[in-house]
This record gives structure tokens, C-alpha cells and sequence, in this order.
């Protein structure tokens, strides 16, 4: 599915579920996330941590809400908080950034300047740790010892990424972009109709069972 | 003329870089930029370039007022190669570079697979398209910015010293293909200071000095290059780093293999090798900034075992950015902090710290923030902040990148002196070696992944 229209279906589904007190829903919801996941070939390490990850915020809302609740709250909560997790998941592991970006910016006419600045901003996470721990050895090798909540630590980081963010922009201008100016598309993206489809028919049914569960 | 400058006008604070300065660059002109390290080469080639739009003074490339062009209209007059390989990419991985930038200069889509991919054979460079640029070496870095400013199909092409981080051999490659775009009606201006290679190809050198630039003729040109050296070296079995099944990769692939070898024997080691072999990435082993398969000791103990912060207390790594060893906002404060830390107290007294500074000519420069000093100026106070800790081993990555030939001959003595006196001992990694070679005791070569000594060069 066009990671766009995926990403609109994911949050009208998320904001929903916050108005809707039935925990059947949610578990549906879950399920159908969760079988969309299992579709999705992900590394056995996702499928662990997202057996794992619901564990404790649930325990958690269940335990206070059936404390100084009732039962019937603490079972939709806690349904809910694995619905919201499978639905997250199920946008952030199988969604390409770069697609979604693509896509805000040739169908939805986002601003140029904040999609390939964001698009910049991703090819430096992977530096960021790197970085810091350079910083840290860097600042040994003269004597100071930085801890984790030095202002030093951060002054250096704020200026490494005044950096990164002052070359990227350097890079983009000498390469010729322009702020917010027409540009080509190697790559054009076509939503299919196929995608809206099956996004509004999930839309619908998700309504029905609203109205009737 | 494709580069007219009448009457420029500029300075920095109370500082004048240039007073009433003209020039004029025929069409399809090879032409070289010289002059000592601040002296104003990259600003020149900024106003050319159009990125001093408040100028006072007329700037015309290709008849045109480059500064009021947008961005993309501009990238047709003139591409801009620059210092820092790392400064020139937004994306990932080369292909997708140069699709961005045929997009911006709204390219059609059919075309753009077309000239992306001529400019990258162009270059030599085809092997190298869906790589992440973050693993490439500073060559290979050079050669995709390259690939890209011939697919822009710039008029006007600017470098602004692009081999300072770059090996002979792919400086070589590099230069022979900018000739070949000159024959096909570029023209080429490139800021440089180590001038070898360059005698055959330039028509114009033009030299930065008194605020101003004047042409030199050939005579005078071929007075300023260096004649080739031959140099002869010792070879070693002492050392205090000792390397064991050391193995050393990066993304897969081995960079270092070596079964054992002592490195790091008093006095001064060269370490050469080529773009992108691992000889940044070894110094990174050797201060634990990054792992390593085998072991590596420094004087018989386990480095792995060792604590951080102890450990370079006794082997620190001047690094190949500056402004990573600085901590603090002025020279003095920084100069302060090392003095506070150093191991020879005793030497680097305040009248030893001042003789050093005014040697290395900062003096003047006391009260100026670190982060707004020149390049150069900032390699060589990033040196004598490392001096003055005075760890008993120095790595230098890249020291005098960038620097002048007056202020690489003062580097070059500074560290003879420490090394006689028996305080540090420097191992460097350096691609510009004619002033260097005098005062190096030992040469370690990296090749096909091994390390060895070698007694010439």
C-alpha cells in the first residue's frame, strides 16, 4: 500500500480508537494489525520486541485501572495500548520514510524545503552515536571529563549539529535546490486506486462495527 | 571572460581581506589560486560563486550577476567543488545525489538516469553509485562531488582545495579529468597549496597577497614548486603499541590484517598509504574509538582492559577536524585549559607557550573565539593544544592539511623539537610530505592490507 495513503488510514483509525470505549474493537483493531505484521516478513527480532514491548504498559494500565477503576475500564485500556502498539508498529516497521516523503511531496504539495530537510536530518541518525561518544574521548584526550549531563557535552553536540545542518544546507544550494521552486521527479509516485480502496472499505467496516458491536 | 570582478570590497571585523580587487579569468581557462593559509582563497572563490550577495563591487560569471540568480540557475553558471568532502551531500548514496540535484535543476525524468549515469563513467565511478556515501573514503568522496558538477554541466567550475584529504594517485586520476573537461569548454579555477601536478596543465596561476591578486608568469611559478625528494628511513622492531591476529574492517569489508607488528617506536613514524585503506580508521582502533578483532597492547598491557580515561592520558589523537579538540571559546581559554592538564608543566611555561604561538603565528590571535579562526589557523592550535598535554604518544591525523608551506615547515621543526627531547612520540598520517620528509625517522606503509616498514619513499 502507498505509504501516504497508509499513513492518513493509520492515524483516522488511531484517533478513533481514543473516542471509543469497547474493547472489542480494540482487539479486532489489534488483530488485524498484527496480521498485517505477520504479512510483512519483518526480522525475528521485531516480531520479539513487539511480543515483548506491550508487556509492561499493559500490566501497568490493567493494575491501576482495575485498582481505582473498574474491570470493564481496565480491559478496554489495556487492549487499547496493544492496539495503538500493532498500529504504530504497523505504519513504523514497514513504511519507507523516503516514500512517505516522497509522496507528501508530489501528491500532497508539502514544502520542498521541509521535505528534503527532513529527508537530510534522516541520513544523520546513524552518526549520532558515533559522535557523541567521539565527543566524549575527544574532551579525555584534553583532561575534561564529560558526563552525560555535562553543558559542555551539549554545547559541543548543539554545535556539531549546527554543523551538519549548515553543510546540508550548503550542499542542497550548491547543488541547485531552490527553496519551494518546481523541481522534476525521477521517481514518480502513483497512488493506485486499488490502495484507497481498501483503505476506505477498512474505513467503513471499522464503522459498522462501531455502530453495531 | 567568464569571471569578471571589478573593485571588491571586503573585510571581516576590522580585518580588510581585500581592497579594491579586480580580475578578470578568460573563457575556458585552466587556472590555479595561490597564497598562504587565511589569507582570503576560499572567500575569493565564495564571491565568485555568488555567495556574498551584499558585496560591494561588481562579480559577473558568463555575463551575469551570479549573486541574484536562485539557486538552481546558478548551478548551470557555476559548480563549486569544496574543502571538506563531507560538506557536499544531502542523501544517502551517490545516485540518489545526483537525482537530486537533475531534479532541482528540473531536468526531465527520462533524462535524468541518462546524464546521472554518464557523469558517473565519466568520472569512474559507476561501481560506486548505490554505496553509502558515508562509507566512502575522501577520494572517492572527491570523485562523486566531481560526477555531480559534470552532470550539472556547470560553465564555471570552482575547487576549493579538493585533495587536501585525498591520495596521490586519486589526486592524479582527479586532475587529469578536470583537463578533460576544460577541453570540452569548461573553465577551472582551483585554490591549492601543494602545486604538484599542476605545471603542465595551468594557463594562469594567480596569487592572494597584500589584499590583493596579480597573475604569475611561469618562470616565477615554477620557482615556488618543490623539487621531488628521495628520502631514505630505518626500519624498527621497537614499539610501543604491539598488535596481535590484529584485524580491522569496516562495513564488511577488511581493511587491516596483520599477524602480529610493533608500532610506535621513539621518534617519528609516517604512516602513508591509499585513500580510503584504513589509516584514519587504525588510529581509531588504536584510541579505542572503535573495535577491532585480535589485540592491540601499549607497553605489554591489553588496551581493551584498560580505562578509557586513563588510557589517553598516555596516547591521544589529534584529530583530523579541530574543532573536535576544542572545549573552550577563545585561544587564551583553550591555551589555559591545556596548560592545566599538561604533562611537562615544567617546559610549557607561559614565555615557551608565547615563543610556539608566535612561531606558529597566533599570537595576535589570543582573544579570537576558536570556532571563528581559519581553517589553518585552527590546525595549528589544535596542534600546540596537544603538544602542551604532552600525552607520551601522539597519533596526527592529517596535520597540515591545509596549511601554507611557511606554516607546514614551522609544524614540521615544532615537532622534531618535542620528538629530540624525548616527550612524545608522534606517529602521522599525512598525504602532503615534501616539507615532512626531513624530520621522519620511520615509514610505515599500509598495502593490500598489511602494514610494513619501509626504508624509501
Amino acid at each position: 500500500m502507498n505509504s501516504g495513503v497508509k499513513f492518513v488510514f493509520i492515524l483516522i483509525v488511531s484517533i478513533e480508537l481514543t473516542f471509543i470505549l469497547n474493547a472489542c474493537i480494540n482487539f479486532i483493531v489489534a488483530i488485524v494489525a498484527a496480521i498485517y505484521l505477520m504479512l510483512s516478513r519483518l526480522t525475528w527480532q521485531r516480531y520479539l520486541l513487539l511480543v515483548l514491548m506491550p508487556i509492561l504498559p499493559v500490566l501497568g494500565a490493567w493494575t491501576s485501572f482495575s485498582t481505582y477503576g473498574t474491570h470493564n475500564m481496565a480491559i478496554v485500556m489495556a487492549t487499547r495500548i496493544v492496539a495503538y502498539i500493532y498500529l504504530g508498529a504497523a505504519f513504523s516497521f514497514t513504511t519507507n520514510m523516503v516514500d512517505l516523503l516522497n509522496t507528501l511531496e508530489q501528491k500532497w504539495h508539502l514544502p520542498t524545503t521541509f521535505v528534503y530537510g527532513l529527508r537530510g536530518a534522516l541520513t544523520f541518525v546513524p552518526r549520532v552515536k558515533q559522535e557523541i561518544k567521539t565527543i566524549h574521548i575527544a574532551a579525555l584526550m584534553r583532561g575534561e571529563h564529560l558526563s552525560f549531563y555535562s553543558p559542555q557535552l551539549f554545547f559541543k553536540a548543539i554545535l556539531v549539529s549546527l554543523q551538519w545542518s549548515t553543510r546540508l544546507s550548503t550542499a542542497m544550494v550548491s547543488h541547485g535546490f531552490t527553496e519551494n521552486a518546481p523541481r522534476t521527479h525521477f521517481q514518480s509516485i502513483i497512488i493506485q486506486k486499488r490502495d484507497w480502496l481498501i483503505a476506505i472499505s477498512l474505513l467503513v467496516i471499522l464503522q459498522l462495527m462501531i455502530a453495531y458491536l | 571572460m567568464i569571471v569578471t570582478l571589478e573593485h571588491i570590497n571586503l573585510s571581516y571585523g576590522k580585518t580588510k581581506i581585500f581592497n579594491d580587487l579586480t580580475l578578470s579569468i578568460p573563457e575556458n581557462s585552466f587556472n590555479l589560486l595561490i597564497g598562504p593559509s587565511g589569507i582570503g582563497k576560499s572567500t575569493l572563490l565564495k564571491i565568485i560563486a555568488g555567495l556574498f550577495p551584499q558585496l560591494k563591487g561588481t562579480v559577473l560569471v558568463d555575463n551575469t550577476a551570479i549573486s541574484q540568480l536562485p539557486a538552481n540557475q546558478r548551478a548551470q553558471h557555476v559548480g563549486f567543488l569544496f574543502q571538506d568532502p563531507d560538506t557536499q551531500f544531502a542523501m544517502p548514496t551517490p545516485f540518489e545525489e545526483l537525482t537530486f540535484t537533475l531534479e532541482n535543476l528540473q531536468i526531465p525524468a527520462d533524462e535524468i538516469a541518462k546524464r546521472a549515469t554518464a557523469a558517473l563513467e565519466f568520472v569512474g565511478i559507476k561501481q560506486l553509485a548505490d554505496q553509502q556515501i558515508d562509507t566512502l573514503s575522501g577520494g572517492e568522496k572527491q570523485k562523486v562531488a566531481l560526477a555531480i558538477i559534470v552532470a550539472m554541466k556547470s560553465k564555471l567550475l570552482l575547487l576549493d582545495e579538493p585533495f587536501a584529504n585525498v591520495d596521490i594517485i586519486a589526486r592524479q586520476e582527479i586532475l587529469k579529468k578536470i583537463k578533460t573537461l576544460q577541453a570540452d569548454g569548461v573553465t577551472i579555477l582551483v585554490a591549492d597549496h601543494d602545486f604538484s601536478g599542476y605545471q603542465d596543465i595551468v594557463n594562469n596561476v594567480w596569487e592572494i597577497q597584500h589584499q590583493t591578486i596579480s597573475a604569475l608568469d611561469h618562470d616565477q611559478f615554477m620557482q615556488r614548486i618543490s623539487k621531488p625528494q628521495h628520502h631514505i628511513f630505518k626500519t624498527t622492531n621497537e614499539g610501543i603499541f604491539e598488535l596481535t591476529h590484529f584485524k580491522l574492517s569496516a562495513e564488511k569489508r577488511t581493511l587491516i590484517n596483520v599477524p602480529q607488528l610493533l608500532i610506535g617506536a621513539p621518534g617519528i613514524t609516517l604512516l602513508t598509504g591509499a585513500n580510503g585503506s584504513g589509516k584514519s580508521t587504525l588510529f581509531n582502533a588504536l584510541t579505542k574509538l572503535k573495535s577491532f578483532d585480535g589485540q592491540i597492547t601499549y607497553q605489554s598491557k591489553n588496551i581493551q582492559k584498560l580505562k578509557v580515561a586513563q588510557y589517553v592520558q598516555k596516547v591521544a589523537l589529534l584529530f583530523q577536524s579541530p574543532e573536535r579538540q576544542f572545549l573552550r571559546m577563545t585561544v587564551d581559554e583553550e591555551l589555559a585549559l591545556s596548560y592545566q592538564h599538561s604533562q611537562h608543566q615544567s617546559f610549557w611555561s607561559s614565555e615557551v607557550i608565547d615563543h610556539y604561538l608566535t612561531r606558529l603565528n597566533l599570537n595576535h590571535l589570543r582573544q579570537h573565539i576558536v570556532y571563528q579562526l581559519s581553517g589553518g589557523q585552527k590546525k595549528k592550535l589544535q596542534l600546540l593544544l596537544m603538544l602542551i598535554v604532552g600525552t607520551p604518544v601522539l597519533l596526527l591525523d592529517e596535520p597540515i592539511a591545509g596549511l601554507d608551506v611557511a606554516s607546514v615547515r614551522v609544524v614540521a621543526e615544532i615537532l622534531q623539537e618535542i620528538s629530540d627531547q624525548g616527550k612524545q612520540r608522534f606517529i602521522i598520517i599525512s598525504h602532503q610530505l615534501d616539507a615532512l620528509l626531513p624530520v621522519i625517522n620511520y615509514h610505515l606503509h599500509l598495502d593490500h592490507q598489511t602494514l610494513c616498514y619501509q626504508e624509501q619513499l
